[in-house]
């Protein structure tokens, strides 16, 4: 602090003249402070300023806040996808959600593809191969791609009571009737115990098995696949279910037939073993 | 063949699971049941010598029927309402809870069973009978299998009538 005396002259005379100049507005001052701690008296005079200006906001909002709006858009967009995807999904239905996780698979599968191929052909392969051998995840690449996927079951299975109306198999398992109540047990569970909306279950995987659920409003279909479907398999097998489910389901459980069941029959056969072999889903064949 | 879907239902400890494995062959473990809360097999009946392929809910008990998911009982044909003839809670709800499922399954056939008879006097069996709210189907007991299969068989009955 500074103790010049001709410095603290200085001051006391500019607060002298500060007293004298400020008087007034100190009066004001004071009239605001008692209008301010009044609630009262603060409401009538501040009610009707907020009232204008949120009449104002309101009709001018476009024109003033637009920009501002875009932009906070735009910067939610990128920091939240999922959550947009998530509230729009109920909108644009789920084959559209679908169809873009699938796409980005596919993308996904083609990308890391493409990356294995580089790194493991030409000469960085090559050299690789010559000084470490065949390393782990080579072989559990090149494992992975040998066996295919297949189609072992396909049940059609009435939505709720779990009667099965119809299936082919590849392989004898349990009683296929047990095998659709026990199923829709579970998807009547999980659709319980976990509903949002309209929520179905679609997919259930066990180890290198998955049951892939394709939902109709009377029946639904079971479809059980063995190994890891590539997405590209997996977008095939949705297509070819759905062409199957929308068209010729719809005309066997229509028909008044005595032999719905045995329709059903060779028509999966049809859809699903359509290779001599073991079925894969090989979306090559079909093409 | 015709099948239909049957739901056993009623409070904790009235015997369900037990009617049901004294019907059906128990070719799921145990767990399922604890797990998902349901059960299911199959038995074919001989109807007045027509087939019919009766598939059976056992679902986990609960006092009161609105606890228990509504799904399972959707799409069934029939349902089985079991109390136990020795505990007086088992059939207080029943009026309420018989309500409750005619209306979340329109139209199915419905059986109420009295279980565990083999622990009741004759004499006293008036008295209870007396006491339940609702007309009683059947008095089965799943120890001596007493009743069992005529109830499944009267279901059978009505549903092929039906059909
Ligand atoms: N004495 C006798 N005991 C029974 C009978 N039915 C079931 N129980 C017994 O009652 C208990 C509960 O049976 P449970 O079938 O698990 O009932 P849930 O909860 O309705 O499935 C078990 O200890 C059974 O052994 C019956 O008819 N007679
Ligand atoms: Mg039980």
């Amino acid at each position: 602090m500074d103790r010049n005396p001709q410095k603290v002259i200085e001051d006391q005379l500019l607060l002298q003249l500060k007293d004298v100049l400020l008087r007034e507005d100190r009066v004001a001052l004071q009239e605001l402070r008692s209008n301010l701690e009044d609630p009262v008296q603060l409401e009538q005079r501040v009610g009707p300023l907020i009232e204008y200006q949120l009449g104002m906001l309101r009709s001018n909002f476009p024109e003033a806040y637009y920009n501002v709006v875009d932009k906070m858009i735009q910067a939610r967009l990128k920091v939240s996808q999922g959550e947009i995807m998530d509230t729009i999904y109920p909108v644009l239905g789920k084959m559209i959600k679908k169809y873009v996780q699938m796409q980005f698979l596919v993308l996904r599968e083609e990308l890391s593809a493409q990356i294995y191929l580089t790194l493991n052909t030409g000469l960085i392969g090559r050299i690789k191969y010559a000084v470490f051998g065949m390393s782990k995840r080579d072989e559990a690449h090149i494992l992975a791609r040998a066996k295919t996927a297949k189609v072992d079951e396909v049940f059609i299975i009435e939505q709720h009571s779990g009667i099965l109306r119809g299936s082919a198999s590849r392989k004898t398992s349990i009683d296929s009737d047990l095998v659709a109540g026990m199923l829709t047990a579970i998807k009547s569970f999980v659709e319980d115990a976990f509903k949002s909306g309209n929520t179905d279950l679609e997919k259930i995987t066990y180890g290198n098995h998955s049951i892939h659920v394709f939902n109709y409003y009377t029946c639904y279909i079971a479809v059980v696949v063995s190994g890891q479907l590539t997405a590209e398999e997996e977008a095939f097998l949705n297509q070819r279910t759905n062409q199957f489910g929308e068209t010729s389901l719809l005309n066997i459980l229509r028909s008044k037939s005595d032999n719905v069941n045995l329709l059903l029959r060779n028509k999966l056969e049809k859809v699903y073993f359509f290779d001599d072999q073991e079925f894969p889903i090989k979306s090559r064949n079909a093409k | 063949m015709l099948s239909k879907k049957i739901i056993l239902t009623g409070s904790l400890g009235v015997g369900k699971t037990s009617l049901f494995n004294q019907f059906l062959y128990q070719r799921f473990d145990e767990k399922y049941l604890t797990t998902i809360g349901v059960k299911v097999d199959k038995k074919t009946v001989m109807v007045n010598g027509r087939e019919l392929s009766l598939l059976v809910w056992d679902i986990a008990g609960e006092i009161k029927q609105d606890k228990v998911p509504r799904t399972y009982f959707l799409g069934s044909s029939a349902l089985i309402y079991v109390f136990d003839l020795t505990r007086p809670t088992t059939y207080s709800n029943m009026l309420e809870d018989l309500k409750y499922l005619k209306m979340i399954t329109p139209g199915v056939v419905i059986r109420v069973i009295g279980n565990k008879i083999d622990l009741v006097d004759l004499e006293k069996l008036n008295d209870i009978l007396d006491k339940v709210p609702a007309t009683i189907d059947f008095t089965t007991s799943a120890k001596t299998g007493e009743n069992v299969e005529n109830v499944f068989f009267s279901i059978g009955e009505e549903l092929l009538d039906n059909a």
